[in-house]
């Protein structure tokens, strides 16, 4: 009978899942190691979205969704939850990074050079075996390559644009802000946000709804110490490092709150190895904080904290998109008899208007 | 895995939150909202308040659309009493905590109860004014003349408000509240209920509440009806009743059927007919 149809949830669910299963059952048989090294840039995303680090529980969190990246990130999430607190580790300076790669698009030469490190960006998107020419790297150097950003000595010489420091960073883990938004509240939005839609937001300012011209000053993906203030002997010690992707890029420039002209630039970072994630943070942190320099209008969607504050993040966009699968029969139903009752107003208006008989 | 799923930090503000909710009736309260294991949407504002609030005496029942047994309900409920142990039923009398999702129990709650809503949009002003910051300001000034003017307008071209569910109340003579996506049939019973309704929006991070007895009107003109949803000379099949929330269920053969959509209510007219 209909009625008890609608009732039987549990079992639906419970079969529901096993046939789901049959697809996750093929990628438990991937080893974690294996699918850590193999896809590397998979676990990054998840770690970067999910705002866990761990590449252990980012491939387990793979393989539950069968190789869905955006679930991954939620299975993250929600064991993050389950987690207490132990503290929080020493302030970071991805200038301390240990480099894997660095690039400046902004100078033909900066100190330290240009260190490519391990990048597609000119290979040729062919899905036929061409083979990469072997090359013998003579001054190949396996030193810790630690070097400032490529904009330090704009910095120095005090060219470019300081925005108001914070006393505590705030975190949004623990409260969301309301308006005005703190500028490390921004960044930790962003910095767990979905990269698929920072791109989208960043690319709206990049052509047509915005104008920053942004230029790479620096990019960079290297290994990260985590320093931790040991609680019993109050020392600093380290209990790991990171692997992360951070970037600066510049701007036009802008007066600052002295007056002074300066140029201005955005800051990008997220865990592991993401760079079109990191430029596009930096882009949009470059046009949240600069608008009055974007041509047209202050109005646009990149430069409007409300946007990418409430927008950007995958979980929540990912999990509300999909609850529209829920059952939505009694709002539903009374669309419809509004819906009715309206019609029913409005083509009784129309007749009296027709029939010239309006009160 | 810890009791009901979140760590004591967050239960403690999450409770925190409830209680100035509580001291500020319709006042929407931020809270940091942790990620549960249920999708964001899927009611995890609801599901954070209940497990922040629920201990070893509650007996929990949890409804989707006024149906214990619908599918996002079943998963709310075992996942509930798979980190908490505690007593679940259908019966809403015999519930100290129920979960719902879109409707208010057919059945009048009593003292000692609470109601917890899940709700996807808090704040009614979302409907005219997207940017938090300004709505936040229109709150502090108790200045909803917009929703007046959106009521206006739609009074004037379609006879009365095309909101049709999740309609805008006010709360205490004070805030305008979002009461979630209930229909217009359950606004009235938003006043002065016995029980205690806490509001929770995990995606939005807020927490909103109306403590017992206290006066909630929808957002209406003086000289104008406030219609709620009718179901005219219809009847639920199964139990007979006449004033209940029905649903339209259509049969195999296209053929229209009504049946109570508050399954426990329906269940116990059937109950009280046979004991007749």
């Amino acid at each position: 009978m209909a009625y008890y149809a609608i009732k039987g949830g549990e079992e639906a669910i419970k079969n529901s899942l096993n046939f789901y299963n049959d697809f996750t059952k093929n990628s438990e048989k991937i080893e974690d190691d294996d699918l850590i090294e193999a896809f590397t840039f998979s676990i990054d995303k998840v770690m970067s979205e999910g705002s866990l680090y761990s590449k252990k529980l980012a491939s387990q969190a793979i393989k539950r969704s069968a190789g869905d990246l955006l679930n991954a990130s939620f299975f993250l999430r929600a064991h993050r939850s389950s987690c207490q607190r132990i503290g929080i580790c020493k302030e970071l300076d991805v200038n301390d990074m240990r480099l894997s790669r660095r690039i400046s698009s902004a100078f033909k030469d900066i100190e330290g050079g240009q260190l490519l490190g391990a990048s597609n960006d000119y290979e040729v998107k062919l899905l036929v075996d061409i083979k990469n020419e072997k090359v013998d790297i003579k001054n190949y150097s396996n030193k810790n390559n630690v070097i400032k950003s490529a904009l330090t000595p704009l910095r120095e010489d005090n060219l470019i644009k300081i925005l108001p420091k914070e006393d505590e960073p705030w975190d949004i883990t623990r409260v969301f802000p309301t308006a005005p938004y703190p500028r490390s509240s921004v960044l930790q939005v962003m910095s767990r946000g979905e990269s698929g839609t920072l791109l989208g937001f960043a690319y709206t300012s990049m052509r047509g709804y915005g104008d920053v011209h942004p230029t790479i000053g620096d990019l960079r993906i290297g290994e990260l110490d985590i320093k931790f203030i040991h609680p019993f002997t109050k020392k600093e010690v380290k209990i790991g490092s990171i692997e992360a992707s951070a970037v600066e890029s510049a701007g036009t420039f802008n007066k600052d709150e002295n007056g002074d002209t300066k140029l201005t630039t955005g800051f990008g970072f997220c865990f592991g190895k993401n760079e079109t994630k990191a430029i596009s943070m930096s882009i949009i942190d470059l046009t949240l904080y600069n608008n009055s320099y974007t041509v047209g209008t202050e109005q646009i969607v990149a430069s409007d904290f409300e946007m990418v504050m409430h927008h950007v993040d995958g979980i929540e966009s990912f999990g509300f998109a999909n609850h529209y699968k829920l059952p939505h029969y009694v709002t539903f139903q009374t669309d419809y008899q509004i819906f009715k009752s309206a019609k029913k107003y409005v083509d009784e208006q129309n007749r009296k208007d027709v029939d010239g008989d309006i009160k | 895995m810890r009791y009901a799923f979140l760590d004591e930090e967050a239960k403690k503000e999450i409770r925190r939150s409830i209680l100035k909710a509580i001291a500020i009736p319709g006042y929407i309260v931020s809270f940091a909202s942790r990620e549960m294991p249920v999708a964001r949407g899927w009611g995890t504002g609801g599901l954070q308040v209940t497990l922040s609030i629920i201990n070893e005496k509650d007996t929990l029942k949890v409804i989707d659309q006024g149906c214990d047994g619908s599918v996002n309900a079943v998963n709310i409920r075992n996942f509930i009493s798979s980190v908490t142990n505690v007593k679940t039923t259908v019966d809403t009398k015999k519930a100290t905590l129920i979960q719902t999702r879109h409707r208010i129990p057919q059945i009048d709650l009593e003292e000692g109860q609470i109601l917890v809503y899940q709700v996807p949009m808090p704040d009614i002003l979302e409907t005219v004014e997207p940017n938090t910051a300004k709505a936040k300001i229109m709150h502090a000034n108790a200045d909803y003349s917009k929703l007046w003017v959106l009521l206006y307008e739609d009074t004037s071209m379609y006879g009365d408000s095309r909101i049709s569910n999740r309609y805008p109340v006010i709360v205490h003579n004070r805030y305008a509240m979002d009461p979630s996506p209930i229909p217009k049939y359950d606004t009235p019973k938003l006043n002065n209920n016995k029980a205690l309704q806490l509001f929770g929006a995990g995606r939005e991070k807020k927490i909103y509440a109306i403590p017992p007895y206290t006066k909630v009107e929808p957002l209406k003109f003086e000289d104008r009806e406030f219609k709620v949803e009718n179901f005219e000379d219809k009847s639920c099949q199964r139990c007979n009743s006449k004033n209940s929330f029905l649903d339209e269920v259509y049969d195999d053969n296209g053929i229209v059927h009504y049946y109570c959509n508050d399954t426990d209510y329906c269940d116990s007219q059937i109950k009280k007919a046979d004991k007749k």
